[in-house]
This record gives C-alpha cells, structure tokens and sequence, in this order.
C-alpha cells in the first residue's frame, strides 16, 4: 500500500460487500428454473403453432373468417358464372349468362368497345345456334337468331353513330374501321343462314305444290355497302299464305339488318313501300304479280316452282 | 470477472435462443453489481437479495423481448430494471427503512479507522471529503468507484445521458481534490 494513494485508488479499494455463495447459488438456481420454464413455454408455442398451422388461422384469427366466406362466395360466383357462359337458350342457367353479358356490355368504356363487345355476343349466340342445331333443338334456335339479330341491331346503332360522328370531326379510327368490318362478316352470315332457312321453308311449300315465291335482292353499287333484300312473295292458298308469313317475318329481319351504315334510307324507303304493296297484292289476287323490274333481272334471286 | 460487451451481446443472443449456461454466465457477470446496489440502498442484505432475484427473473422473462441497439447495452437495461424494483420498494417500505443500516453501509468512511495507518488517515480524509460534496457529484462518483458502474450504466440509473456523467464525474473528482488540498482540511 503506497504512503499517498489517489482518492481514486481510495475510492476503488474501498470495501466491497458480497451476498454470500449460498444466496448467490439460490437465486441463481431460481433464475435458472425460471429461464427452463420461459424456454419450454416459447418452445410450446412455436410447436403448437407450427402444428396446428392450418386450424390455428380458423379458430385463433377471427379476422380469417370473414375472408374465408368471401372466398368461398367467390369460388361459388365464379363457378356458376363459368358454367352459365356454357348454357344455351332454354338451359335454366341461360338467364344468368344473358344477365352477365349486358353486365359486362354496361362497363364498356366507349361506344367502339360496346359495339365490339355487341358482336362478340351475336358471335356466341352464333355458336350456340350452331350446338342447338347439332343438339336438334330446333325450337330454341329462334330464340337464338332473335338475341343475335337484337344484338347485330345494337351494334349497327353504335357503329352508324360513331361513323357520323367521324365524319364530322373529319378522322377516322382503325378501330371503328375493325368493328365496321367485323359487323359485316357477321351480317353476311347471319343472311347467309336466314337464306337457307327461308329455301327450306321453300322446299316444303314446294312440297305443297302452292306457292311462288319470289326473292330478289338488290346490291348496291359500292361493294362495301349491304345488300338491300327485297322479297317479293306470292301465294295462291292459306297454306301458302302461312309459309308466305314466315318467310315474310324471315324477310324483315334480313332487312332490318341490312341498313348499312352508308345506306340511303330514302331508297329503302321505297323499296319497302313498294315490296310492302307487292306482298298485298299477291295475297289478295293470288296471282303472280310483276315485279319491279329493278330486282326482277337477277335469275339468281329467283324461287321458281 | 471482467467482460467485454461482445462477449456480453453474444451470451444474451445464446440466452435468447435458449442456452441455459449463457444465461447463467451473465447472471455471473452481474448478480454482485447489483446486488450491492441494492446493498447500499436498503436496510438489510436479505432484502437485497430478494430485490436482486427479481430482477434476474424479470430478466429472464423479459429476454426474449430484449432487442439489441448499438448504442444501448445490455448491463444498462439490467441496471434500469434495477432501479425501477429499488424506487417500487421504497414505495412499499416508505415506512419501514432502518435510516442507520443505510447510512452504514452507504457511508464506508465509517467503517475506516482512521489510528491504523496513513493510508487509513488519508482514506478517511476522502470519504469525508467526499460526504461533503454536492449530491450530484457524490452519487456519480460513488457508482463509478464504488459500485464499478460505468458512464452508461450510471446515466441509466439517474436518468441523464452519459456525456452528463463524465462531466459530473471529473468536475466531482476536481471538487474532492480541492478539497483535500485546502488548509481547513
């Protein structure tokens, strides 16, 4: 011990009480006790969460719940909105695929997307058609062909509209121009198929042995334009006059859908006055009757006996 | 047994992940430290050992919460755990404390007899000297020199930073060497 120590050594060496070892070994054994237990209850928990993963997130997290129900209405809604896309006119879930579909036409964002979507439903009512026919299913067919005439109508309005609307700002869209294009294919089709309808119906009024009947159609000159039909129908007897009314209906829906958007609707005007007084006179004289010399030339158009 | 605070962070990590004897090695480390905190602040040893395992308890409970900082230690958040279970009891025995084994135990110049040696002449002219300090002086440098705590433990335990220790501290060694120079003494 040096003579002059430092107030620190003094401090430093002052004297340092210490609990004695059996305190110390006491505390430290219960200490330790208590670290085994913090231990083994963590471990616990991590185990029981890892086993019970799955039905600790139903039973534990409430919040999952409710997430579970909208999943499960989900995977409900969705399966039955696939399953309605597969129905057919006349199927119970027909209804809900129709439903679908003008909801899905409601979110158009613009006219060409409504006209565009329009004719992506004339398209599945095309192909329905199609499965009605090989399904025999003659009856619903119609319902069919009058959803997709509906829509080709629609889709004309859309189109015949924006097409003014370009002209007058003087711009044209390739979109427009797309769907435009599209309608036409669709309209040819569909015509294409009504033609065949109206000649079977033909056929059997052949069998018959009563009617004449007379079809002409008339091209416009620009070959982008649609065909205006005009259908000139004669018949002889109430039999025929039957088959005359539906190749009439026949005939109205190919006209309806014949408007093309660059058609003159003066023209058609006349054209359907005049077909109009034709089929009048053919059913109340029962005669044949001249036919306008305009549509007559085509022998093509022609239904002989 | 001295510990650098590596070693320190590395037993509290084993602790953490459930190693038994890292967590008895930092019992070790700290169980005297404070213990004699608690033995210069209460009326008796068996209340500083009672004091002293609950603190190790809240320690082991409270470790797999403990996050490790860069700035912060681990001896710190000890010695804060410490103080909270020393202010809780003083709460609980207002009353009770036996003033005169505190001032006992805290007042070591006492126990110097100062007929024995020079040593023991000028020891007990420090602890005197000492005494007469100003409070803020005498508590840092009685946990710096007698309770081996160091700046952050210290500044943990009387709620300053530690940059305020160090001043405390070297102005309060400054003031004990005045006074032992001057001629009252």
């Amino acid at each position: 011990m040096t003579p002059h120590p430092t107030i620190k050594d003094i401090l430093q060496q002052a004297p340092r009480p210490q609990a004695g070892s059996d305190a110390t070994g006491r505390i430290r054994e219960r200490m330790l006790s208590e670290f085994r237990t913090v231990t083994k209850s963590a471990a616990d928990r991590y185990n029981t969460t890892e086993r019970h993963s799955f039905s600790s997130l139903l039973v534990t997290k409430h919040y999952m719940i409710p997430i579970l129900i909208a999943a499960i209405l989900l995977l409900g809604t969705t399966g039955t909105a696939i399953a309605a896309d597969q129905a057919l006119p006349g199927d119970p879930l027909y209804g809900i695929d129709r439903a679908l579909e003008r909801s899905w036409l409601g979110l158009s964002l613009s006219d060409t997307s409504r006209a565009d979507r329009l004719l992506h439903m004339a398209e599945e009512r095309e192909q329905e058609i199609e499965r009605l026919r090989v399904q025999n299913r003659f009856d619903d067919v119609t319902q069919a062909q009058e959803h997709e005439q509906q829509a080709l109508q629609n889709a004309q309005q859309v189109i015949n509209r924006l097409q003014a609307e370009h002209t007058d700002n003087g711009n044209s869209s390739e979109a427009l121009t797309n769907v435009a294009q599209r309608f036409g294919e669709i309209s040819s089709r569909f015509q294409e198929r009504e033609q065949e309808h109206v000649q079977s119906g033909q056929s059997d009024s052949d069998d018959d042995d009563a009617d004449e009947m007379n079809e002409n159609s008339d091209s416009d000159e620009s070959p982008s334009d649609d065909d205006v039909d005009e259908t000139e129908v004669n018949g002889s007897d109430n039999a025929a006059g039957n088959v005359n009314r539906e190749q009439e209906q026949d005939h109205n829906r190919n006209q309806n859908l014949n408007q093309n958007v660059n058609h003159e609707p003066e023209q058609s005007q006349e054209q359907e006055q005049e077909h109009l007084q034709n089929q009048n006179q053919n059913q109340n004289t029962n005669r044949a009757t001249n036919t306008d010399q305009s549509h007559s030339d085509d022998p093509d158009d022609e239904a002989d006996d | 047994m001295e510990h650098h605070e590596g070693d320190i962070q590395a037993l509290v990590q084993a602790a953490q992940a459930g190693d038994e004897d890292s967590a008895g090695q930092l019992y070790d480390a700290f169980f005297q430290r404070i213990y004699r905190y608690f033995l210069y602040r209460v009326s008796g040893p068996e209340i500083a050992e009672d004091l002293t395992q609950t603190v190790f308890l809240e320690m082991v409970r409270s470790l797999p919460r403990y996050k490790q900082r860069r700035a912060a230690r681990f001896s710190t958040w000890l010695f804060q755990i410490a103080r909270h279970r020393l202010i809780d009891h003083y709460r609980q025995h207002r009353e009770t404390e036996d003033i005169d084994a505190v001032i006992e135990r805290t007042h070591i110049e006492l126990r110097v007899d100062p007929e024995e040696s020079a040593y023991d002449t000028r020891a007990a002219a420090v602890w005197q000297a000492l005494e007469r300090l100003p409070e803020k002086y005498r508590s840092v440098l009685r946990l710096a020199y007698v309770e081996d705590l160091d700046a952050q433990e210290i500044a943990a335990l009387l709620g300053i930073t530690a940059v305020n220790v160090r001043v405390l501290k070297h102005r309060g060694m400054q003031q004990l060497k005045d006074s032992l120079t001057t001629p009252t003494l």
